[in-house]
């Protein structure tokens, strides 16, 4: 478990190359120095498996809250139907911290790219989702697969449709089940509206508890699996992470922070709305809990590079650096440390930060987190050239 | 009103075509065994050269090129969010989106080019879903083009906005034709048959013409863009001088920017000169999107609801939009081939360039300097495409003239990537309008100038057959 690392880097100076575009990856080679990463990796794992564990706790209780709700179906009490929104956004915090382990193969996401399998990701967490694909809508009241008696409402056909001829058109997963609680969010200060009485009676309402119980058995079943994928002592995934070349697994672990940095959180889940101005583009746009994922997807960032997680505390990636190149990782550390609090300060709801003119103090918040999210996957490249290892930042288009 | 026209102008052709294939096959052509050095220099899993990614699940084809630096990924990404953006009626809450139709075929790029891939046929009596027709009369305009045809236009819109009638539907039906290999073993093509039904504005014109279209998948587009014109008019062969039986010729087409004629670059004709161009006229032709290449509203004369209609902003594409969504498809990666070091792959690789599959599909070509994206520039790239016309015989002919290509003649479309279109849209149909269930059928509708290479492969063996589809399905 040894790694090559460059030290060349340590001597130019970090300044310099951070400014400096980091495809001139040649200029770091030089004099290597080998380094142990096990503890680190025993770190990653751990907390993946930790935070796995919670992901799919939070998503037990939501199920146990769904099967009240199917129980008893004559239940409109809007209490209920609060407790049923309250556990899925609690399942939100956990969820998106995981998201740092997403974006290299891992269990999560894409199985093995090169041959074509793929993880339960799309099936978890894929947005932008079309609504009026699963249920009616405003201007279509009897629209969506909900109102469309000639589809069984079953795994496999829920499973079978999902993004299957569009890619907005999302059939399963956190923002589907977020949908059916809330409906579509049709007012400017608050979140989505739909009536407890949508669950009521039998018809359309049956079909739509159906859908939602079916929706939330898949999710816990997947989040299983990736629990399973991370369980210590057994041969799953976390077996092999262990058993991989040094360089690998770091390899894997900075491509996803940089990834969830650099690319995902940044642009497709922060730019891409500022740029079009759109609620369709916001991540959580039922439940106006957009922010609640943004400050998630930054947290996970830190957990990995510090090696902690809640009351946990291993050898995070910055023990690494920090042997190598000390000043890289006080900057990253430092960077990483200002993403999570630009994150925290963003305004919510997010629709409404959207709403404002170009400029807007609220735009503005948000582009200084685009901005610093944006120097951290720099930085985290340039932490990957300098351990002498490969980060690509790949591109996950969602389904 | 609900005329019908039997649209069948090919069906003798085909049959006859088809029936008697394995009859007059005369070539003394005779497979030869390929031994496993003997592979073509060009067989490589990096097909777009440095650009290439390696990957081969359902977004094989939706993903940048690696080269790409981490800052260019804002306009990609946003150039993803148009392309998947489903339009809406003007006027809506959310401006910026909003502008589809009057009329139009679908209301996103990706409901077509579904995650950046290939559309296909409906299944009979469906409606057309990722393809579409396009008609005109015939004739040429003052450019080259093709004529619209009064009160449709240039492209049948099955749909249209509320208050405005749709233009008509397709109907497409299936005859199965048998054909034989001259080793005996049995093969059946569907050749397709189209009715235009529902025509809201009357007959169409006895002199009609149209040409059905699948989307093609759009990645590797901005490789193919940056290859030199020097580089492709260099393989054009118009009075096939080497008397290979292939010419190759470039069309000419019209470039509105210019305002001059160019050589045509994209579309199953090679209609189009260019990138941008092609992206405008998608959007305004397949969703009614004006843009500042295309301002004026995709309505022809007469359509009065049409007319009418409130448009979502002039331009309705934004030109910042335009460029952003124009970036995405320039950088779209193309995907590694796979098991390149396996002796069936490279067997069938030997017998694609022996049976000179590759005078059209052209393996290698280089692309000069990219003036939008540098990481484009300089590239030896893969696509299996020469980017010239030829004609392919009468059973694929559309009888459509576009600029300079004949009726018969089709650009020689890109094999990158062709393998991997079952994983990334659940479908193997091919050729124009998808009629090929299979790349085998697709290989045994081939006819004109690729008569000889279509022979040679089916006088191989079995074997050596399938080793040239393995090498297929790996690209």
């Amino acid at each position: 478990m040894l790694i090559r690392a460059g030290k060349l880097i340590a001597a130019a100076g970090v300044a310099t190359l951070v400014a400096a575009p980091i495809t001139s990856r040649a200029e770091i080679h030089g004099q290597v120095a080998a380094i142990d990463a096990r503890e680190q990796v025993a770190t990653y794992s751990e907390i993946a498996y930790r935070n796995y564990r919670d992901a799919y706790e939070a998503a037990l209780k939501l199920q146990r809250a769904v099967d009240d709700l199917i129980l008893d179906p004559a239940d409109d009490s809007d209490e209920s139907l609060a407790q049923l929104r309250q556990a899925w956004i609690d399942t939100r915090p956990s969820y998106g911290q995981t998201e740092a382990f997403r974006f290299y193969e891992g269990p999560i996401d894409f199985g093995k790219q090169a041959d074509g399998t793929i993880g339960p990701e799309p099936l978890l967490n894929s947005w932008p989702l079309n609504e009026a694909y699963i249920d009616a809508v405003q201007g279509n009241p009897r629209g969506g697969i909900i109102n469309d008696p000639s589809v069984e409402i079953s795994r496999a056909t829920l499973v079978d449709r999902n993004a299957r001829d569009d890619e907005a058109d999302v059939t399963t997963g956190y923002h589907a089940i977020e949908f059916l609680l809330w409906g579509q969010d049709l007012n400017a200060n608050g979140p989505g509206n739909r009536s407890a009485r949508d669950f009521v009676g039998e018809g359309v309402p049956a079909r739509r508890r159906a859908y939602l119980k079916v929706v939330t058995d898949l999710l816990v079943e997947n989040l299983k699996s990736v629990v399973d994928a991370w369980t210590p002592g057994q041969a799953n995934y976390r077996a092999q992470f262990a058993a991989m070349d040094a360089k690998q697994s770091v390899s894997k672990i900075l491509t996803g922070l940089a990834t969830l940095s650099g690319f995902e959180l940044a642009y497709e889940r922060l730019a891409t709305p500022l740029d079009s101005g759109s609620q369709e583009d916001e991540h959580s746009c039922f439940s106006d809990t957009t922010h609640v994922d943004v400050l998630a997807n930054a947290t996970g960032v830190a957990n990995v590079y510090f090696g902690r997680y809640g009351d946990y505390r291993g050898a995070g990636i910055n023990t690494l650096l920090q042997s190598v190149n000390p000043e890289l990782n006080a900057r990253l550390e430092e960077q990483i440390n200002k993403s999570v609090a630009l994150a925290a300060a963003i305004d919510h709801p997010f629709d409404k930060t959207l709403a404002t003119a170009p400029g807007s103090p609220q735009r503005t918040k948000v582009e200084a987190l685009v901005t610093s999210l944006q120097t951290q996957a720099r930085l985290l490249k340039l932490a990957g050239a300098v351990l002498g290892v490969e980060i690509v930042v790949t591109i996950e288009v969602e389904p | 009103m609900n005329s019908r026209i039997s649209a069948a102008p090919l069906t003798t052709a085909v049959t006859c075509c088809c029936l008697t294939l394995a009859l007059c096959v005369t070539s003394a052509f005779a497979g030869s065994d390929t031994p496993i050095d003997q592979v073509p220099e060009w067989l490589t899993t990096q097909l777009g050269g440095d650009t290439t990614l390696v990957i081969a699940n359902e977004n094989a084809y939706a993903r940048a090129v690696p080269t790409l630096p981490t800052e260019e990924l804002r306009k990609f990404t946003f150039g993803n969010r148009l392309f998947n953006t489903n339009w809406v009626t003007a006027p809506a809450s959310v401006d910026a989106f909003d502008g589809l139709g009057p009329v139009f075929n679908r209301v996103s790029c990706s409901s077509c080019h579904t995650r950046d891939g290939r559309g296909q046929p409906p299944a009979a009596g469906e409606p057309l879903e990722s393809m579409l027709i396009r008609i005109s009369v015939p004739g040429q305009t003052e450019h080259g083009g093709v004529r619209p045809v009064p009160h449709y236009g240039d492209q049948l819109n099955e749909k249209a906005i509320a208050g405005v009638p749709a233009e008509g539907r397709t109907v497409v039906t299936y005859w199965e034709r048998e054909g034989r290999y001259p080793d005996g073993t049995t093969f059946s093509l569907a050749e397709p048959k189209y009715e235009f039904v529902e025509l809201a504005f009357g007959a169409l014109p006895p002199q009609f013409l149209f040409s059905p279209r699948v989307a093609p998948p759009v990645f590797g587009l901005g490789l193919l863009e940056a290859v030199p014109e020097e580089e492709i008019l260099a393989h054009a062969d118009e009075g096939d001088t080497n008397h290979d039986g292939v010419s190759g010729r470039p069309n000419r087409v019209w470039d509105v920017v210019s305002g001059k004629t160019c050589l045509g670059r994209f579309g199953w004709k090679a209609n189009q000169p260019g990138l941008r161009q092609q992206n405008a006229s998608a959007a305004l032709g397949d969703i009614g999107l004006t843009s500042h290449l295309f301002p004026k509203q995709n309505v022809a004369e007469g359509q009065l609801a049409a007319a009418g209609a409130p448009d979502g902003g002039e331009p309705e594409l934004k030109d910042e939009f335009f460029e952003k969504l124009t970036f995405y498809t320039q950088v779209l990666a193309v995907p590694a081939a796979r098991n390149v070091q396996d002796p069936g792959v490279r067997r069938g690789a030997r017998q694609f360039a022996d049976i000179q599959c590759t005078a059209c599909h052209l393996p290698t070509l280089h692309t000069g300097t990219h003036s939008d994206v540098p990481q484009l520039s300089h590239q030896a790239i893969h696509p299996f495409t020469d980017l010239l016309l030829h004609d392919m015989g009468p059973a694929l002919a559309d009888g459509r003239p576009d600029f300079l290509a004949s009726g018969s003649e089709w650009r020689t479309p890109p094999l990158w990537g062709v393998g991997l279109t079952e994983v990334v849209n659940r479908h193997s149909r091919f050729l124009h309008d998808g009629r090929a269930r299979s790349l085998e059928e697709a290989v045994l509708w081939h006819g004109g100038e690729a008569d000889e290479a279509r022979d040679r492969f089916m006088h191989l063996e079995a074997r050596q057959r399938e080793d040239l589809l393995t090498f297929l399905r790996n690209l």
